[in-house]
């Protein structure tokens, strides 16, 4: 899928094998328990938000999918290449970006998550806090998930 | 992985996309403080479908997956909410200015508003296609008026599309304000 350094590739793993340990029996929108498959999407997308907080790329290669379409709550639309280089602008410090809520919906090999985050930080030298709705599109490749499409949206009330 | 397929000149009248975003607008209109007073016209303008990778398969879904844009446009601008059910799937995710619009909130506004055209551009699409997935992102015009003047706003929307038992039916779509 994507290359990554040995060092790079082991820390991202250890990342996830943690996430995974560490995410209790979650429940649904609708109260029933998720499917392993969705906490482990569930997982993924908390090591997201780790990988970008930390300016990780290594890891969000492995999370995201070659085609990946990235719509900003700005109207911005990345590739996974402008992506990446977005999260890595030395102008850019991200301090904590948590998800406070989330819904997976599954369909076969396709899942889709909308949810709330928060993000606050440093951008060029100011600090920004904002909340916003995301909606992710996973899809199942090789016995993994990747993302190939994510768009934000900022909640304003 | 995917495929990409491009429909770039907007002169060529084909693209069906409206459905989406005009209904987001009409969303709005009813809830939002960005209140247009008049829907007047719907303009739908595409291009020659591209395709970038040479593939039967890929190329006739993103044509299916268009096809379902449109059927969309169709029902929205009929309010039909019978094909519009059938379009949409039950868990479908409707983001509106940062707000989750269900499908059942999105069929009732649309059964109690009305048709209200309204004047929006479509100017680009991509599909890309996956396996049983299809993400649709484009970009579109729209001209209304607020208290009397009119306004011109840009947006960028993507929507994603799922194939269920040989139907493409929506999951997810929503649209971000272009701010430049």
């Amino acid at each position: 899928m994507v290359s990554l350094n040995a060092h790079g590739k082991g820390e991202v793993w250890k990342l996830l094998v943690l996430l995974s340990l560490l995410a209790a029996p979650r429940l649904n929108a609708q109260g029933a328990p998720h499917s392993a498959d969705q906490q482990r999407i569930l997982a993924l997308e908390t090591a997201w938000n780790q990988a970008e907080q930390q300016k990780d790329a290594a890891a969000l290669k492995v999370l995201l999918g070659p085609e990946l379409v990235y719509v900003d709550y700005d109207g911005t639309i990345m590739n996974k290449a402008e992506f990446l280089a977005s999260v890595q602008s030395p102008s850019l410090h991200p301090e904590r970006i948590v998800n406070e809520s989330m819904n997976v919906q599954l369909y076969g090999a396709v899942a889709v998550v909308n949810g709330v985050y928060r993000e606050s930080g440093v951008k060029s030298g100011k600090p920004y806090a904002f909340r916003g709705r995301f909606t992710d599109t996973w899809i199942s490749a090789r016995e993994s998930w990747v993302c190939v499409a994510s768009q934000s949206t900022l909640i304003m009330h | 992985m995917g495929l990409a397929y491009e429909h770039g000149n907007p002169r060529r009248q084909l693209r069906p996309r409206a459905g989406i975003l005009p209904t987001g607008h009409f969303l709005r209109q009813e809830q939002g403080p960005m209140r247009t007073t008049n829907w007047l016209l719907i303009l739908v303008c595409a291009g020659s479908l591209r395709v970038r990778a040479q593939e039967f398969g890929e190329g006739s879904s993103a044509t299916a997956v268009l096809a379902q844009e449109h059927a969309w446009f169709d029902a929205q601008a009929r309010s039909d909410n019978r094909v519009l059910d059938r379009i949409f799937d039950n868990a479908l995710v409707y983001i509106e200015d940062g707000r989750l619009v269900t499908k059942g909130e999105y069929l009732s506004r649309v059964r109690l508003a009305g048709s209200h055209p309204g004047q929006i551009t479509v100017e680009t699409t991509t599909v890309h296609v996956f396996a049983g997935t299809a993400i649709v992102v484009g970009t579109y015009r729209e001209i209304g008026v607020k208290d009397g003047k009119t306004f011109l706003r840009r947006w960028r929307f993507i929507d994603t599309w799922v194939n269920k038992q040989g139907s493409w039916i929506l999951v997810a779509a929503g649209a971000a304000p272009l701010s430049k």
